[in-house]
């Protein structure tokens, strides 16, 4: 259908709205009689849509374009994973290398200890129980009869190794209070080694020995036949050959020992090497370098009796 | 020199105000569609995700909404005392709503009558017409310009050669259209 530019502006106006009263009804009744004009109507209609289609589609473009929008290559989920990840990575790393003693306690209950106990299973066991019963006899009391308990708990220990690296509060003069700032660092008396030595008995004749197992016999019938159910203590039996004996350093110093039964502490002595014992009239001597001391039992710690140069046997010199 | 325009430009553009917004869309400037989105675009981004949009789908979101507040304003001829933030984002949020409401019932919004494929065959055609042809329908047909105002515009002489130049490239577009569309001239 061909039409006249004065249809065409008719149409025009229509769709921009600008028809009304018996024009507007004019238009609409042809609309409904005529089948040609209704369809170049709506192509019309058709076409002005699309300009305006085109016209948005434009400027929608050119935002976007200017916008410049990129789809990014790492997703964000992925970036919050990976900074997680490095974090806590970090975070360990960080919680390893710059702990505390108190923080290493809390540590070995974490799980991210496991790989370390895995190395060194016997000592990680060794040192936890060292640990509990150390801090049990802290807890128990200050005072030195505390002491011994202490030593019972380090005498089972056979590595020397492990001895050597880990401390023990044996003394009240080492002793801190249990509740410790958490940034104060606590130094304890420590384990240098522990040894048998061999005792050296000096002017002990033979004659003597048999004397004194023949009057031993004597003395045990004697009191078997006086009250054989008393239960009465045996006499102690010979001097043993060795003692078992510990060096220990302390923090501040200290020198001094005890003895107990079969067993000697030792402390303040830095080169274990050098010291013997001497046994002269069952009276014990050690000599440590050219001095020697006298050794009495003693339950408490006691500072080491220095013989004169004069006063020491002949046999000792 | 062209970066020297845009730099004077969005200096320009830094000191307008919503009287100065609204004047300019009404004067058809659609420069201000870059300093609009240059403002608002990241705010939109955000509140356009916080309501479920991905970030690759709010640029096209987006600029449809300035498009269409564009038009509108164009349109109802809306002075510049209106606020124009609260407005966007009103259009914004109906358009979004919109948007979900056709996503869930799947219906087709073009007008009745057409098909999606006519319409953008009619778009491609307009788009291969020359400037002057497209940007002469764009002002009657899409900014609703009367011929007094094209002849002003375009300068031309009276609004009757406006009236000529208008059916000109129209007659141009429908020959193209009808062509495309596999309809018959006469």
């Amino acid at each position: 259908m061909n039409i006249s530019p004065e249809i065409r502006l008719w149409i025009d106006r229509y769709l921009n709205g600008q028809l009304s009263g018996s024009e507007l009804q004019e238009f609409m009744e042809r609309l409904e009689k005529d089948e040609s004009f209704r369809r170049e109507v709506s192509f019309q209609n058709l076409l002005v849509e699309g300009i305006r289609a085109a016209a948005d589609d434009e400027l929608v473009d050119r935002i976007v374009a200017d916008i410049g929008y990129r789809k990014p290559r790492v997703p964000l989920a992925l970036k919050l994973i990976i900074t997680f990840v490095i974090l806590t990575a970090g975070g360990i790393i960080l919680w390893n290398y710059t702990g505390s003693d108190q923080a290493s306690t809390f540590r070995d209950k974490l799980a991210f200890t496991f790989l370390k106990r895995q190395r060194q299973p016997d000592i990680s066991d060794k040192k936890s129980t060292v640990k509990s019963k150390t801090e049990h006899l802290n807890t128990e009391s200050n005072s030195k009869s505390s002491v011994a308990p202490a030593i019972s708990s380090v005498e089972g220990e056979p590595d020397p190794g492990l001895v050597t690296e880990e401390s023990a509060a044996t003394d009240t003069l080492t002793n801190t209070p249990e509740k410790s700032s958490p940034d104060v660092v606590v130094k304890k008396d420590q384990l240098l080694i522990s040894a048998n030595i061999p005792v050296i008995e000096k002017g002990a004749p033979e004659k003597q020995d048999k004397s004194d197992a023949s009057s031993q016999n004597l003395s045990s019938s004697a009191t078997e036949k006086l009250n054989p159910e008393a239960g009465l203590a045996e006499e102690q039996k010979t001097q043993p050959d060795n003692i078992e004996t510990e060096f220990w350093v302390s923090p501040v110093n200290y020198q001094g020992y005890k003895m107990v039964k079969n067993k000697l502490v030792l402390y303040g002595i830095e080169e274990p090497d050098a010291v013997r014992l001497f046994r002269l009239n069952n009276v014990l001597y050690m000599r440590y370098g050219n001095d020697v001391y006298k050794l009495t039992p003693v339950e408490e710690y006691a500072s080491y009796h220095k013989i004169k140069e004069t006063e020491i046997p002949l046999v000792l010199r | 020199m062209e970066n020297v325009l845009n730099f004077a430009w969005q200096n320009r553009m830094e000191k307008l105000s919503n009287k100065d917004i609204f004047s300019e869309i009404l004067e058809g400037n659609e420069d201000i569609l870059i300093y609009l989105h240059e403002r608002y675009f990241q705010q939109c981004r955000r509140w356009l995700r916080r309501k479920g949009f991905p970030d690759q789908h709010t640029p096209q979101l987006f600029a449809e909404v300035l498009v269409k507040l564009f038009r509108e304003i164009q349109r109802k001829k809306i002075p510049g005392e209106v606020e124009f933030e609260p407005y966007f984002f009103n259009l914004l949020d109906e358009h979004v709503s919109e948007e979900k409401r056709s996503r869930k019932e799947q219906a087709n919004r073009v007008s009745p009558g057409f098909t999606d494929a006519e319409k953008n065959i009619i778009s491609s055609c307009t788009m291969i017409l020359d400037e002057h042809v497209r940007k002469l329908l764009f002002a009657r047909y899409v900014e609703y310009l009367s011929f007094e105002e094209i002849a002003a515009r375009f300068n031309y002489e009276d609004p009757v050669v406006a009236q000529k130049e208008v059916e000109h490239a129209m007659l141009q577009l429908e020959n193209i259209s009808k062509i495309r569309l596999e309809i018959s001239i006469n």
